[in-house]
């Protein structure tokens, strides 16, 4: 009770500012337009796994074409290209790329990772009976459901979806470059998304500033929530900067304006601009989709090595400045624009002192584990998955931060590698890790254990070996989006090694059934979950049942430590257990509100 | 209690509006930068017009703060009244953008005339695409209370209006001053 006295006025405003919400009982508002946050998560985990598989296909015709290129896909590819016999063509193949970049980042990781567990995670762990503004958090699904029929769409019309890179580089993504109402289709779904993001971005910034339970201090907070809040102010933040690039891009295209039209494009505007934009808002998204995952993976290290996590409020203030950093970076990825050498240096050495508080998590992730009583659990195990390829992505970082370097690493498969590494592998791995913990709590059953290892070995494998087969292509010269890259002589002798990379890819594909049959199985016939399967002290494991009641907390819960208590001598001698709740009162424990006690 | 969530909340969606209207703004400062004169010879933005909204729209965000005012204090009517004329200044603005809009277009600017005629209309479309939220939002206010609904029970709503209206002026004025005057 250091930080924080606790009278009977804050557990009563804390009840009045949350009174639980009636459970409804007609099916629409129970099941489609929910106003419960553990509902709405669970729409958008279904939303984002579907178009995970649909993105994670689109990959899977990448990778065939550069094992063999313009060879008729298998089983799919009569049905998809027709007119080609079946191979891929160069239209096609650009659709395919652009597509998969977009739809996995702002149709899968992005709904599952913020939209599921930002909604669930958020008012479970901080003791709040729902978010600040439920409604709102209904439309912003609804929203984002409009973007995914707007994208679904762009795929329909003449000349087929957005064929532009998942940049959407001007003037390539102008009229001139890829005509056809697919690009802007996709545009404008990215903008439509963009609205989701920020309404969600509103309901968790203030929920957790507002609905925190009585003695949930900031310091208090899983590092879960953390990470989800930090990923939320860099959204309300980042977003609209990608919407205003998104609305003059849908302006040159539809009215003829010259924002970012220039050059061949006939215009006397700047193409450049719109790369400002983009990664004013690029920038802070990777970390938008690191952020949260960096939470669960400094919970899950303490939850499973049974130690408190190694100087916690540093990994805290490591993410505050990683936050606050990722705002003024953004020039790297624009060293080869013609950008001032000063300006560049500035952002390369804004760049690599991220690599400061990133080394700080990392030292903080081995010592939480360092002596340890490490449980491998399937979490666990994606958790140790996620910090291995995410260092070695960072690794690979450095050298396109560094300008020398970059200008020869530029626009090649290395820069694939690493973004894929970083941003993409440890998203789904961290993502995945975090569904296999929580699965219990949304759907009250337990997942089973074994094809989750399986699971996890197909993918930790097959996301380091595809990745790094793409850094070593890269290395050698190979330049990314190339539709058919062994034309060029000094690309040749890499096709072994694409073909080699592909195979991989092409298992982790496949790995991907374990997890598709643990899931259905798990829903539909799991085991029975306990309350509190993995023995962690966080609210929603110690408060609610699984899954929880409507409302969550029949009483707010009054919070009387913090999140990683595991292996306290004091409580195990008085408890004869190696945890205690965040609100589980130790025998004599003082906790400073007789009144409320006595209640 | 509720009242202060709702206004944090509200904060969170004026700080992404903010970013949104300082990209545009930024990209215009990009062109601008560029051009070798501004604005190219042979085109005259008005000033006139501008100089008014500019009036119209400081004036709507004094008579809603009296509005909330009022209405904090327990007058009604008052309050009533100052919403009222609060609605007529943001209609009266959307009105008078509409005659720039015309006027620019006669003199032969229209959205293809270089970027100049990109920027002034869509900067100006899209922040007068907000005014007239705000405008709609203070007509559901005012029809709740036509239909006999008490505009007391309404205090956040037009706390949540007023937030929003001060800094759509604001980016007016930026606008107004960046665009207009210099």
């Amino acid at each position: 009770m250091s930080d924080r006295v606790m009278t009977k006025a804050d557990i009563e405003a804390a009840e009045h500012l949350q009174h639980a919400h009636v459970e409804p009982k007609d099916f629409l508002s129970r099941y489609v337009f929910s106003i419960d946050h553990k509902y709405i998560a669970k729409q958008f985990l279904w939303a984002g796994l579907l178009f995970l598989l649909f993105g994670g296909l689109l990959a899977m015709l990448i990778r065939w074409q550069w094992a063999f290129p313009s060879q008729p896909v298998p089983l799919v590819g009569k049905a998809l290209f027709p007119n080609s016999g079946g191979a891929i063509t160069p239209p096609a193949y650009s659709t395919i790329f652009t597509t998969h970049g977009l739809i996995m980042i702002f149709f899968a990781i992005t709904p599952i990772m913020i939209g599921t567990f930002g909604n669930f995670c958020i008012p479970l762990m901080i003791g709040a009976r729902d978010m600040a503004f439920p409604k709102l958090n209904m439309y912003s699904f609804w929203v984002f459901m409009v973007s995914q029929l707007l994208m679904i769409a762009s795929f329909c019309v003449e000349l087929g979806s957005a064929a532009a890179g998942w940049t959407t580089y001007p003037p390539l993504s102008t009229n001139v470059g890829t005509p056809g109402a697919g690009q802007s289709l996709v545009v404008l779904a990215l903008f439509v998304t963009g609205i989701s993001s920020i309404m969600g971005a509103i309901n968790y910034i203030t929920t957790v500033i507002r609905f925190r339970a009585p003695g949930m201090t900031w310091f208090r907070m899983p590092a879960t929530v953390w990470g989800l809040w930090l990923t939320a102010i860099l959204n309300a933040l980042f977003v609209p900067v990608l919407g205003s690039a998104g609305l003059l891009l849908l302006f040159d295209r539809t009215f003829g304006t010259q924002f970012f039209v220039a050059g061949a494009a006939g215009g006397i505007g700047d193409p450049i601009l719109f790369q400002h934009l983009f990664w004013i808002f690029g920038h802070p998204e990777v970390y938008i989709l690191i952020l949260p995952i960096w939470g669960f993976v400094i919970d899950f290290m303490s939850f499973f090595a049974r130690k408190p996590a190694y100087w916690y409020k540093g990994s805290v203030y490591a993410m505050i400045s990683v936050s606050v950093l990722s705002a003024v970076v953004y020039g790297h990825h624009m060293f080869v624009t013609g950008m001032s050498p000063l300006l560049g240096q500035a952002f390369m050495l804004l760049t690599l002192v991220i690599s400061v508080p990133a080394e700080i998590l990392f030292l903080n992730w081995l010592h939480t584990m360092w002596k340890g009583s490490i449980r491998l659990t399937v979490p666990m195990l994606f958790a140790l998955g996620t910090v291995f390829v995410f260092g070695l992505g960072g690794l690979t970082g450095i050298y396109l931060a560094t300008i020398s370097t970059d200008l020869y690493l530029h626009d090649t498969m290395w820069v694939v590698g690493h973004f894929h590494l970083t941003m993409a592998s440890a998203a789904f791995l961290g993502s995945f890790g975090a569904l296999y913990f929580w699965f219990p709590k949304m759907y009250g059953r337990a997942t089973n254990e074994t094809l989750g290892k399986v699971h996890f070995w197909f993918s930790v494998i097959g996301v380091t070996a595809v990745f790094c087969g793409q850094l070593i292509a890269g290395y050698n010269g190979q330049q990314r989006r190339l539709f058919d890259p062994f034309q060029y002589t000094y690309i040749k002798h890499l096709r072994e090694l694409n073909k080699y990379t592909s195979y991989f890819a092409f298992a982790l594909g496949a790995g991907q059934l374990a997890f598709v049959v643990n899931f259905f199985h798990s829903l539909f016939a799991g085991k029975k979950a306990e309350k509190n399967p993995w023995d962690v002290g966080t609210l929603e494991w110690t408060d609610c049942e699984s899954p929880p009641v409507y409302h969550n907390f029949d009483r707010v819960p009054i919070v009387l430590r913090g999140p990683h208590e595991y292996n306290n001598p004091e409580v195990l001698a008085k408890l004869g257990k190696d945890w205690v709740g965040q609100s589980e009162q130790l025998p004599g424990e003082d906790i400073g509100i007789d009144a409320i006690a006595a209640e | 209690m509720r009242e202060n969530t709702g206004a944090i909340g509200m904060m969170v969606a004026l700080c992404a509006w903010a970013m949104m209207f300082a990209s545009l703004l930024f990209v215009y400062l990009g062109l601008r930068a560029q051009a070798k004169s501004w604005p190219p010879p042979g085109i005259e933005l008005p000033l006139l017009v501008p100089a008014v909204n500019t009036v119209v729209m400081l004036a709507s965000s004094v008579t809603l703060t009296r509005g909330l005012e009022r209405l904090r204090s327990g007058s009604r009517l008052q309050s009533i009244r100052w919403v009222v004329a609060t609605f007529a200044l943001g209609v009266a603005f959307v009105v008078l953008q509409i005659a720039l809009w015309r006027s620019l277009w006669l003199d032969g600017i229209n959205f293809t005339t270089g970027v100049v005629g990109a920027v002034v209309y869509a900067l100006t479309i899209l922040h007068a695409a907000h005014v007239l939220g705000g405008v709609l939002v203070l007509g559901y206010l005012l029809a709740l209370v036509v239909r006999g609904g008490q505009l007391q029970r309404r205090v956040g709503t037009l706390r949540f209006c007023a937030m929003y209206w001060h800094f759509v002026d604001a980016v007016w004025l930026v606008m107004f001053v960046g665009m207009f005057l210099i």
